[in-house]
């Protein structure tokens, strides 16, 4: 049997009509096999990639899920933060708002020398700016020397006065009846 | 046509087939690669949003630790005047009885008035009394006021020379803090 009969194995014995075809063309078969085998390994690998791919996407997908958990977890916590934080901040101002009036008063109280009187004492603190107080004080005896007394022992007591004013028919009394107004502010610096 | 052909076109048809397979399953594989890409640079971007997030948080954290803690040292003081008016006066006037030689004249407490600005401390009452009696006890009144109720503000005094030797006159108005009302429970 020649190498020929190879390309004629499907083919029932008879007579050869024609030529056979070069030797060559035995490559043929050979391909197509070879192609077809091809074919199914690639499409074997291919769908092993997809596989592949698809366990990747779903891994991806899961962690990102876990992500955005976690980051909802974390933008409460900052939310819950935010307002605590707010209400301390509302708590701060409220308390600096309350600094006592008593050392005001033991500040007036003491600054009184012998001999001088104080007739009455109003402190109130201004509704806009509940750390500025207001304070009037009405001296029976002692005049401007008592105010400046009364204001050297709140300037120790580290409270700033501004806008001061003497009410009286001769602001220049220094012994008689004078009414001191003024604001009171705790001086920042000193106080840190 | 004769049996060649129809072989002709079957094998054709069979390789058609192979390639038309081989390329289908390509192109899933490259849908199926596009789409762990597409996924991972989601996932990446989110785990960035999840960093930054942290770090957001960690900030705070840090920058609010002091007033926080400012919080939860005061937060049992303002609870104590509570949420409504009738808490906040009870505190005060319990505080009054304790000074029975000052005479009272004239107590008054006002309705809750709104804090501006402020959501959480959002309200606050005001207490006014007119009181007579010794100075000593007086003063002591006024500090104590500052010492046990350090959430309440004077925020009006006046003291004026009594009828006798050693009384004063004392106006006070004592304005409490009353917590914004907690939401109510379904």
């Amino acid at each position: 049997m020649s190498k020929s009969n190879i390309m004629h194995d499907l083919k029932s014995d008879r007579p050869d009509l024609s030529p056979p075809l070069p030797v060559v063309m035995m490559l043929l078969p050979v391909l197509f096999y070879l192609s077809a085998v091809g074919s199914v390994g690639f499409g074997g690998l291919c769908l092993m990639k997809i596989k592949q791919a698809q366990s990747d996407e779903q891994r991806e997908v899961d962690s990102e899920q876990m992500a955005s958990r976690t980051r909802t977890t974390l933008v409460a916590e900052q939310k819950v933060i935010d307002e605590t934080h707010a209400k301390a901040r509302e708590v701060e101002t409220w308390m600096k708002s309350t600094q006592p009036l008593m050392e005001i008063v033991t500040a007036v109280v003491n600054s009184v020398k012998t001999g001088n009187t104080l007739s009455s004492l109003r402190l109130s603190r201004s509704q806009d700016k509940p750390d500025h107080v207001d304070m009037r004080v009405e001296i029976n005896s002692g005049g401007t020397i008592q105010q400046q007394e009364t204001v050297q022992a709140l300037m120790k007591s580290n409270y700033q006065t501004f806008r001061d004013d003497i009410i009286s028919p001769d602001k220049s009394d220094q012994r008689g009846a004078v009414t001191y107004t003024t604001t009171l502010v705790k001086s920042a610096t000193i106080e840190e | 046509m004769n049996n060649k052909h129809l072989a002709c076109a079957l094998l054709a048809t069979v390789i058609f087939g192979f390639f038309y397979g081989a390329m289908t399953l390509n192109h899933k594989w490259d849908a199926a690669v596009a789409a762990t890409d597409d996924a991972a640079a989601r996932n990446s971007m989110k785990q960035q949003e999840v960093k930054y997030a942290q770090d957001a948080l960690e900030v705070a954290r840090k920058k609010t630790a002091p007033l926080r803690k400012y919080l939860e040292m005061w937060k049992p003081k303002f609870e104590q005047s509570g949420t409504n008016e009738a808490t906040a006066k009870n505190e005060f006037s319990r505080m009054l009885k304790r000074y029975p030689t000052l005479v009272q004249f004239m107590t008054s407490t006002s309705s809750p008035v709104e804090n501006k600005d402020m959501g959480f401390v959002n309200r606050r009452v005001s207490s006014s009394v007119k009181l007579e009696g010794d100075a000593e006890k007086a003063i002591q009144l006024l500090a104590s006021i500052e010492r046990e109720l350090p959430t309440s503000r004077i925020s009006m005094l006046e003291i004026r020379k009594g009828q006798k030797g050693n009384a004063v006159e004392l106006d006070l108005s004592v304005e409490v803090p009353l917590l914004a009302s907690p939401p109510p429970v379904k």
